[in-house]
């Protein structure tokens, strides 16, 4: 699929922008701090309702505005028949007109939400966020059929912590990558995590009330009979998330070996293994697979190992939420010991081979974002990058220095203080797009959701480098 | 900030405690309440206090009612071989109103849930096992929401009443009726898609 038209209201430092985008390679290029990025962002933004870079929608809002909308138009790739727009907006509410709505926000661990309404929160009379989605110019509600409708795949430098990071950045980038293509894993992931809670919850009173020598939950044996039967609910729950996440690595593992070895023009072996949260020693008599029965006796056999530590210590040590991912180069562990320029090569390879799962899973090529990708790369390597990038239907990347694009031709925007140009206009006049934003964001009817069309702001591509 | 008669702000205080009642609903209605005319406020408060007073949970099933068993429980219609356990009066009501279950019920009043510290215990179980050995039934329909919550108390009944011979069933879920698949969400669908059922 490829974005067609990309249209931003009062988003970061974008008044009112249209763009009209090229299949292909697309490069964003200009000076750090003109809105390159905010531009990769908003894509992510229609794509997942969440932005990858900050934790609250005001910050996207732009400064002094109260509302801030998007719009994007979709091709698919076969045909280019079907074309789709989104639309996605936010409100600020005062404390006036504010209804508390409780909202299920499920953000914790960097999943979208899975329900919109106000932010859930902000509760209370503090001014509350109020989201709208909208395709094809039908209201949308649920997370689940709005994930899929535009796919993209993005890498932004701070992906970087996915490998040298904790534990909980690979976690969050399991869920997300895997959720992405198939939302029910984010149902999944939600009752395991109310699931986890509970027992937790369990654990903890059984703990006090042995200390103080009663138990508010019914007779001590009472209670054990409840925990095996909360055991039973987690890991009917957990056992799905291992088996879809055993699944996701086996088939992502060979793509990013492929990739790495050409991004990095060595015959090393780059490996992506799972390392489910499962205690130490207990093993399957046969590799799990992805079965989720299989894993369903892995998680229980687990449970069972952890009886002790988990009761002890009013915890749950096994599961889904203990999983991480190992990166190998060759035999060396690439979190501890690689380079950041290891580091970094390694995450480009896992992002390229992840839009290539996507299109492999999907049938669809997804949109692969590059937020400055290339500056920290020798020339062959952003030489091959640029290529891997072009054997999508479209990628926009970003970059500071033309010099950077050499040996591939994208089509070309300047990006300058919230202002986009295609490259052409830009060296005739420097940067040219006219068009009164204020005036026109006025113009829009307030109720529809479109960034008004003024011919004067369109960025029609006219020329390659 | 605004500033109200202390009278009102106590009235709107009260109302914002309410479900789905924000500030700009709570101003309504009190706007609303105090142009009414002086007996429609008196019959609200009678009713408020009444509802109060004069509810409670059926000694039987533990469903509300203004007597000491409900009217349910003792409608000789109701198939008496059919007992449909609920979380809370309100689901009752709900199975209630498809008119599709002529037997009898149980509520629960509440689920399993140890973070609010409800366990069995807290839960209208003993009743329901007393019931089971006073009265004639062959089949407990396990009638919680599908909550994680809900599902652990369901599992934890149906291993309870399996020993006694008793048919446990579970309402089945899924696809909403009459939905069209391009409409369901994808959850709802995979669910389905895993309790598919022979055709
Ligand atoms: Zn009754």
């Amino acid at each position: 699929m490829i974005v067609s038209s990309l249209r931003l209201r009062n988003f970061r430092n974008y008044a009112a922008q249209e763009i009209l985008l090229p299949p292909g390679l697309v490069a964003l290029t200009g000076d750090n701090g003109q809105g390159k990025t905010n531009l990769l962002e908003a894509l992510c933004v229609l794509a997942t309702t969440k932005s990858p870079l900050v934790e609250r929608d005001r910050e996207l809002i732009r400064w002094g505005e109260a509302e801030a909308r998007l719009a994007a138009d979709i091709e698919l790739s076969a045909g280019r028949t079907q074309l789709r727009t989104l639309e996605y907006g936010w409100r600020i509410e005062r404390p006036a007109s504010t209804e508390r709505v409780p909202v299920a926000d499920g953000f914790a661990d960097g999943e979208p939400g899975t329900s919109l309404g106000l932010d859930g929160k902000s509760s209370g009379r503090s001014a509350s966020m109020v989201r709208e989605m909208r395709a094809g110019g039908v209201p949308q509600s649920a997370l689940a059929s709005w994930l899929g409708q535009l796919q993209v795949v993005a890498f932004f430098p701070h992906d970087l912590a996915i490998i040298s990071g904790e534990p909980g950045e690979r976690r969050r980038f399991l869920n997300l990558e895997l959720g992405k293509s198939r939302p029910a894993h984010f149902a999944d992931m939600a009752r395991y995590r109310r699931a986890l809670q509970q027992r937790n919850a369990l654990l903890k009173s059984l703990l006090e009330n042995r200390f103080r020598g009663r138990n508010a939950l019914g007779p001590a044996v009472e209670g054990l009979g409840t925990l095996s039967e909360w055991n039973r609910q987690l890991i009917a729950c957990g056992s799905r998330i291992l088996a879809q996440r055993a699944r996701f690595l086996r088939e992502l593992a060979p793509i990013v070996a492929e990739v790495h070895r050409d991004l990095s023009g060595r015959d090393e072996l780059f490996q992506v293994r799972y390392a489910a949260g499962i205690a130490a020693g207990v093993r399957a008599a046969e590799p799990p697979g992805e079965s989720d029965d299989n894993w369903s006796a892995l998680f229980s056999a687990s449970l069972e190992a952890n009886h002790e530590s988990d009761t002890r210590r009013g915890t749950t040590h096994s599961g889904p939420h203990r999983d991480d991912l190992i990166f190998r180069l060759g035999e060396m562990d690439l979190r501890r010991y690689g380079s950041q320029g290891q580091q970094r090569l390694a995450v480009l390879a896992l992002k390229v081979a992840l839009a290539r799962w996507v299109a492999d899973v999907t049938g669809e090529s997804p949109v692969l974002l590059l937020d400055d990708a290339l500056s920290e790369l020798d020339a062959t390597r952003r030489e091959r990058l640029l290529a891997q990038a072009a054997r999508f239907a479209q990628s926009v990347l970003t970059a500071t220095d033309l010099k950077l694009l050499e040996g591939a031709t994208p089509a070309l925007f300047c990006v300058e203080a919230g202002r986009v140009a295609s490259f052409a206009d830009t060296a005739a006049n420097g940067v040219s797009v006219a068009g009164d934003a204020a005036a026109m964001a006025e113009d829009a009817a307030p109720s529809s959701v479109s960034v008004a069309q003024t011919p004067a702001a369109d960025v029609v591509l006219s020329a390659k480098s | 900030m605004l500033y109200y008669a202390r009278p009102l702000a106590q009235l709107l205080e009260q109302l914002e405690k309410l479900p789905t009642v924000g500030p700009k609903t709570a101003q309504r209605l009190a706007f609303h309440i105090l142009r009414a005319p002086r007996e429609d406020t008196e019959a609200l408060a009678q009713a408020v206090r009444d509802v109060r007073d004069k509810i409670k949970p059926c000694t039987r099933c533990g469903n509300f009612t203004d007597q000491e068993i409900c009217d349910i429980c003792l409608d000789p219609r109701r198939d008496t071989s059919l007992l449909c356990v609920v979380g809370e009066p309100l689901d009752l009501m709900q199975i209630e109103n498809s008119n599709e279950f002529r037997g009898r019920y149980h509520v629960l009043g509440g689920v399993m849930n140890p973070i609010e510290g409800i366990g069995p215990e807290q839960l209208n179980i003993n009743a329901l096992m007393k019931r089971l050995s006073e009265e004639n039934v062959g089949e407990v329909i396990l009638a919680v929401s599908p909550t994680v919550e809900g599902e652990t108390t369901a599992n934890y009944l149906a291993n309870l009443l399996r020993p006694r011979g008793l048919r446990v069933t579970q309402l089945a879920r899924g696809l909403p009726f009459g939905g069209d698949l391009g409409y369901a969400d994808q959850m709802t669908i995979a669910g389905a898609m895993r309790g598919r059922r022979d055709f």
